[in-house]
């Protein structure tokens, strides 16, 4: 078993993949427009549909208004237009817009004129998604926020599972997993590092000490890349963490599976 | 490994695991002080509270559960009031020795905000004189430490929130 790891990327890690994406659906070419708002959609919907529940909306009920969301405001109102990474995150500025969506769409219904949703994404299976179960204490914001956040660890959590596979270091994604992830998950005390120790055959507690280390530095490099993308710039990188720990520590938000892990 | 979760994330594990990804890149990596603070608070929430502090618990049916980590106690919802005075008052004895390390200090004092945490954030009760607008930022405060606990940080950030709504009705 090696100790050494680089895993969660060079130091100079912090992309702005997400925002060239947002960027880029300003452009007048439609396809291309088209084809960022569905990215768009397809990093965000989640977040949008636990939101659209909380409000009370059914299930077929929130496909509709997630799928008109995304097609209405995105696309044909241009709210990407309004998006500039000098003036916050992107995060809030949908969530405001969401909200005025959710006004402006139960004025039409009241009115009879129910907006068609052109599909715009594939929504997938809704079953299990992060849902705030004590409803009377999570807004729909809360629930926005805790979907997004799940969805970020998520993504963080399969990346760095991927690295340490691909450098075939397997069995230190299961340390970290197993004396990290699963216990603040699931509530379980971790495994000792003995045991750890005895199970993946390394000889001292303190070599174990430093595996675990490793993977909770790659973790916390891995989560400030992909936090990194989201907001317009590295400096605001602490504060959106801070502000999604402030966002899910309300009682009350409890995921389906909200942070997924094999 | 067990494939089924014992149970299902809330949104303050989502909370821990935040943090452990926040501070792993600056305590982990950051000043020496930040390593050492880290390591005394480790220290200090890996051990169950003194056999001692059991002496002085009330017997009013609301003893301090004995054996269990004070990580654990201080993050439990049943802990009782009392409970949560006598570990605030033995931690704040702590501190007050002249003959402890910064880190050891910083630790404690982590600590003795938990307690009074808990107690406001489980019971709605003040336990101590400082005012809510001077606890909220205190716990605002600890939950910006790069070393601290992931496991306190959303208690911290509860109870800053319980302080800021206490604040908002006396306005």
């Amino acid at each position: 078993m090696s100790h050494k790891t680089t895993m969660g990327g060079p130091d100079e890690s912090f992309e702005q993949t997400h925002w060239s994406e947002i960027l880029d659906a300003r452009t007048t070419d439609d396809a291309r427009r088209s084809a960022a708002v569905s990215y768009i959609a397809r990093r965000y919907w989640k977040p949008v549909y636990c939101y659209l529940l909380r409000k009370g909306y059914d299930g077929e009920h929130c496909k509709d208004l997630t799928q008109g969301f995304f097609t209405d405001v995105l696309l044909e109102r241009q709210l990407i237009q309004k998006a500039d990474p000098a003036k916050g995150k992107f995060r809030s500025l949908l969530l405001t817009a969401l909200n005025n969506y959710v006004v402006s769409a139960h004025r039409s219904e009241t009115a009879g004129k129910r907006a068609d949703a052109r599909p715009l994404l594939s929504i997938g299976d809704t079953e299990d998604l992060p849902i705030a179960e004590d409803r009377a204490s999570v807004t729909p914001a809360d629930a926005f926020n805790y979907a997004w956040a799940s969805d970020v660890l998520n993504g963080v959590l399969t990346e760095l599972q991927a690295e340490y596979t691909s450098h075939d270091m397997a069995s230190h994604w299961a340390v970290f997993r197993e004396h990290v992830v699963l216990p603040v998950l699931e509530g379980s005390r971790p495994r000792p590092l003995k045991e750890l120790c005895a199970q993946y055959g390394v000889e001292e507690a303190q070599q174990m000490s430093e595996i675990v280390r490793n993977a909770k530095r790659a973790f916390g490099k891995l989560l400030r890349k992909h936090i990194g993308q989201t907001v317009g710039s590295e400096d605001e990188i602490d504060a959106e963490i801070a502000d999604l720990m402030a966002a899910v520590s309300k009682p009350g938000a409890r995921g389906g599976s909200g942070v997924r892990i094999d | 490994m067990n494939p089924e979760p014992r149970r299902r994330p809330v949104g303050e594990d989502i909370a821990k695991l935040l943090a452990i990804g926040r501070n792993a890149e600056t305590a982990a990596g950051g000043e020496p002080g930040e390593r050492e603070a880290e390591r005394a608070l480790s220290g200090l929430l890996s051990s169950p509270p003194p056999a001692e502090w059991l002496e002085t618990a009330p017997l009013d049916g609301h003893p301090l559960p004995p054996g269990r980590p004070l990580r654990e106690v201080l993050t439990d919802g049943s802990l009782s009031v009392a409970a949560a005075r006598i570990i605030k008052e033995e931690i704040k004895r702590r501190f007050r020795s002249h003959d402890e390390t910064k880190a050891v200090h910083d630790a404690s004092v982590a600590a003795y905000l938990a307690a009074i945490a808990n107690a406001l954030v489980f019971h709605g009760e003040k336990i101590s004189s400082y005012s809510y607008r001077d606890l909220g930022g205190a716990f605002a405060r600890m939950a910006e430490k790069p070393w601290m606990e992931p496991e306190l940080v959303p208690l911290f950030l509860r109870a800053r929130d319980v302080c800021k709504n206490k604040m908002n009705r006396k306005a």
